[in-house]
């Protein structure tokens, strides 16, 4: 968190700035350290004495309830020999040196002195005879002359806060000795609120519970509810201090606080509701939307006595609970799932109940809530829906046609919204499997197609053969399918949405931009008139970006919306928006260049998967940061990331049609950063060939290829064919510098660069220059190779750490052909010749070649000399 | 990165602190309304400020 740390005693985190404060204190007179149990008073106390030594040494007097009664009981010790404790002769042996040169007075929980040794501390503040370090804990009834330490301004008072959720995932790390996911230590500050005892002490039980799993190096929560025994001890004596009849009442707020206060007042005594307010047990406090509210007081207290439940109590509970909510009616969607919730962990059924708050669970992103109501009740197609839709939410994809499909006649007789919704969850459902299943996703189209005849169903129909063809890859395919019931006015706004919404799906890869802004714009307008949500409004908002981004259009302005719609996402409280919202973001990253910006975005992304992720972003998150990886030069982790993410897409595979060319791009980018120059340019090129339903990935590895050396005719001429039919902006520019290139006509590539630029392709455009000061350098015209050098330079300044050739190899080495090149870079970064023969399949022989013509050509004699003359990767750290 | 939201991430004592002396309410008040002693203010705002500082600086980096 802070700029260094300041302790040199292991583990304390998160207070250095407090460390600081209490050290600049003793230069003094000395502080007190006030704070609630478990806060670290005493660490704190102890860090800043350890720093003080040896300079100066310590005396300690630590404070307990047992010596309180005695006076001078805490003291005594200070006594001189064989005397009595006397303020006069403690005072005069610290004045006299008797315990060292002014040692520091430390004392601990000063709350409990006497009050003659509360005295002495007084005079020793009053004397100044030695600084003082006191710990103090808070809320609890201190000597009148410990308070006149602070109020009398004898000493500083340093209050210390609990840990910020920053300060608990670096202790969480450090306890765990590993990077726990966001997940883990969120859970961990959330029951804990930053109190660094109690989070020490759950970790430990967490981890021995297993609560707490090691996966990939990174540890992630588990779940379970196994007993958490040290915070029972911990905190154990404090709950059965309160009368049984409180702790009862305890269990009750453990299973379900916060609760209305009318809910308590039904089932609990009104004295043992005071007892545990008095007790320090349970709060109570008015929520603006809710109104009186009890809670527990802290949520460990109800983690503890949860876990510690007998199953058949926790039962008797619960359906007490159910029934004191169910009295009290409220109608708020959280409040009826928290009763079917409570009803079903009792272990009784209640159908009506299940399939409304298996709805909400869905919509409020609780999929497996929804299909643990749904798989409750008796088969009907009603619970089936409820199941299926629970299974797919939570990505079970496979597990869906074998509960819908004995539905099907009775789907094909049932309401009309009950038809369409088993349609699509079965539709889509097929279409995220592998194997025969999207044919069988067309067959089963092919069946409902007979169900009815109206614009609504043909439209759903064609909605349904869309996706087919998407998944598929064949977008053009997809657009042809739509266009007819697009023109049908009888179709019903709610039809027509769902069917712009799978149209949308085909025209962003094949780069009709206009058409796609034209699109979204209608679907948000229509979400409006359906009543839909301001969430919902707001992520439609956020598909039509995507369009843009992709096209390169607009792209500063993109990001200031998007950012709008990330802070409104988190106003509203919805962490699943993080992933989407993220991810546009790093895309926008990526596109202009800007490959370290992404990386640190596409991190986040990936640590809020686990906050959910209902638009299955996943495989696509990781491909991107596969790509981005690549680009720095990080071939390992861009390795790793493609694990993820074809991990990803295992656990969806119909989308492995959908996304080949994608993936088969981040493979060549990864050759690239492996220094692998020419594998990766012939991968680009049959990137590009294989991917002509997907104009974007298609123009992107072009123009890659091209950038690596790729034959400059070929690729213009198939840039143009791209862009014909197409409203990409970025694709126009990529075949206007290909075009540029095959013309060998360094202005019109330092046009190019400067279009790039004023896009905000600042990768594309410091590549573009460069290779134009190439040209001009190598036609002898110096003054040009200036001016181009200058873009390229100030387009790089945002790119720093990528490592693409034109820019990391100098300008003095562009004499090298690409070959010989590619050869270089290996050698730079350690390669032998064996290794690199293997690499690029030649002969050693031929590789010794190279590296001697590559060593002349340069001016150096070594690989030392080959790494200081071409200093790869180093336009700046990575 | 903008400072009120910066904020949010600091412990509420601390946030609630930074920003009452934003708005210009002196010792007393922040201490009435905070619920602690007058004289631990100013140490409050201190360490309160220097960690703000310390979590823009690693929210920048996190960020490049």
């Amino acid at each position: 968190m802070s700029g260094q740390r300041t302790s040199h005693l292991p583990g304390l985190i998160g207070r250095d700035e407090e460390l600081r404060a209490v050290r600049t204190a003793l230069e003094g007179a000395g502080c007190v350290i006030a704070g609630p149990p478990g806060v670290g008073k005493s660490r704190l106390a102890d860090d800043a004495i350890a720093m003080l030594a040896p300079q100066r040494g310590a005396i300690r007097v630590v404070a307990t309830p047992s010596a309180r009664t005695l006076p001078f009981g805490a003291v005594s010790h200070l006594a001189p020999a064989g005397g009595d404790p006397s303020i006069a002769g403690i005072i005069g042996a610290l004045r006299d040196g008797h315990f060292g040169p002014r040692p520091t007075v430390v004392v601990d929980d000063a709350q409990w002195l006497d009050e003659a040794s509360a005295a002495l501390v007084l005079a020793i503040a009053t004397t100044e005879v030695a600084p003082l370090l006191v710990t103090l804990r808070t809320r609890e009834p201190a000597p009148s002359a410990v308070t006149s330490l602070w109020r009398q301004r004898h000493l500083d008072r340093v209050d210390l806060q609990p840990l910020s959720e920053q300060e608990v995932e670096r202790l969480v790390d450090d306890l765990l000795g590993a990077p726990s996911h966001a997940q883990a230590h969120g859970w961990v500050h959330r029951l804990a609120q930053g109190n660094p005892l109690y989070v020490t002490e759950l970790v430990d039980d967490a981890r021995r519970t297993g609560r707490l799993a090691l996966v990939d190096g990174r540890w992630h929560l588990a779940g379970g509810d196994a007993p958490l025994e040290r915070l029972g001890d911990l905190l154990g004596s404090h709950i059965r201090s309160a009368s049984e009849p409180a702790q009862a009442g305890l269990e009750l707020l453990a299973l379900a606080a916060p609760l209305p206060l009318g809910v308590v007042d039904d089932l609990l005594p009104a004295d043992v509701l005071e007892e545990l307010e008095r007790a320090r047990l349970a709060t109570v406090r008015d929520d603006p939307h809710q109104g009186l509210l009890v809670d527990v007081a802290h949520p460990l207290y109800g983690e503890v006595v949860r876990s510690g439940l007998a199953e058949t109590t926790a039962r008797r509970l619960r359906r007490d609970l159910a029934d004191a909510l169910g009295r009290h009616g409220s109608a708020a969607p959280t409040e009826r799932l928290r009763v079917a919730r409570l009803v079903l962990e009792a272990g009784q059924i209640d159908e009506a109940r299940f399939l409304d708050a298996s709805a909400i669970a869905l919509a409020h992103g609780s999929p497996n809530l929804a299909r643990r109501l749904a798989e409750a009740l008796p088969p009907s197609l009603p619970a089936a829906l409820a199941r299926a839709q629970g299974l797919a939410g939570s990505g079970r994809f496979a597990e869906v046609d074998a509960v819908l499909a004995p539905f099907e006649d009775a789907a094909g007789t049932a309401d009309v919204a009950t038809a369409t919704q088993y349609v699509e969850v079965r539709v889509r459902s097929l279409l995220a499997g592998s194997g025969d299943q999207p044919e069988r996703a067309r067959e089963l189209i092919d069946r409902v197609e007979r169900w009815r005849d109206d614009a609504d169903w043909r439209a759903l129909v064609a909605t349904a053969r869309c996706w087919v063809a998407v998944r598929s890859g064949a977008n053009s395919t997809a657009r042809a399918i739509v266009e007819p019931s697009l023109t049908d006015d009888a179709v019903s706004p709610e039809a027509r949405r769902t069917l712009l919404l799978s149209y949308r799906m085909a025209l962003v890869p094949l780069g009709r931009v206009d058409e796609h802004d034209a699109v979204m714009a209608e679907v948000v307008a229509l979400t409006e008139q359906l009543g839909g949500s301001e969430a919902e409004r707001a992520f439609h908002q956020l598909q039509l970006e995507t369009g843009r981004v992709t096209a390169g259009r607009d792209l500063d302005g993109t990001r200031t919306r998007v950012l709008a719609h990330l802070e409104r996402a988190e106003q509203r409280g919805e962490p699943s928006e993080r992933v989407a919202t993220l991810y546009l973001l790093a895309g926008i990253a990526h596109v202009q260049g800007h490959h370290q910006g992404a990386r640190g975005l596409l991190r986040q992304t990936v640590d809020h998967l686990a906050d959910g992720d209902p638009y299955h972003l996943a495989p696509h998150v990781h491909l991107l940061l596969a790509t981005t990886l690549a680009f720095l030069g990080d071939e390992r982790l861009a390795r790793r990331a493609l694990d993820d993410a074809d991990a990803a897409i295992a656990s969806k595979p119909g989308l492995r049609a959908q996304l080949a060319a994608e993936v088969a791009h981040a493979q060549a980018v990864i050759e690239l950063g492996a220094g692998h120059e020419s594998a990766a340019r012939d991968a680009l090129l049959e990137v590009a060939a294989a991917a002509d339903e997907d104009r974007f990935v298609a123009s992107a590895s072009l123009h890659l290829a091209l950038l690596l050396g790729a034959n400059a005719e070929l690729c213009a001429t198939r840039l143009e064919a791209l862009v014909e039919d197409t409203q990409d902006d970025a694709i126009h520019l990529r075949a206007r510098h290909a075009r540029a290139l095959a013309r060998r006509d360094p202005e019109a590539q330092l046009a190019a660069a400067e279009a790039f630029e004023g896009a905000g392709l600042h990768l594309d455009a410091a590549q573009a220059a460069a290779l134009a000061a190439a040209a001009w350098r190598a036609a002898g015209s110096p003054r040009e190779a200036t001016r181009a050098d200058a873009v390229a330079a100030r387009c790089a300044a945002h790119c720093p750490g990528v490592r693409v050739p034109a820019l990391t190899v100098p300008p003095d080495a562009q004499e090298l052909t690409p070959r010989e090149r590619e050869i270089a870079v290996l050698a730079a970064r350690g390669r032998t010749n064996p290794e690199i023969a293997e690499d690029l399949t030649l002969s050693q022989r031929t590789v010794e070649t190279y590296v001697l013509r590559v060593y002349r050509k340069l001016g150096v004699n070594n690989r030392r000399g080959l790494a200081r003359a071409l200093d790869p990767g180093s336009t700046s750290s990575p | 990165m903008d400072r009120a939201k910066v904020l949010d991430q600091l412990p509420p004592t601390y946030a609630a602190a930074l920003r009452l002396n934003d708005a210009g309410a002196g010792h007393a008040a922040i201490a009435r309304e905070l619920n602690i002693p007058v004289e631990a203010v100013p140490r409050l705002l201190e360490i309160g400020a220097s960690k703000l500082d310390a979590l823009q600086r690693s929210l920048a980096a996190q960020h490049v």
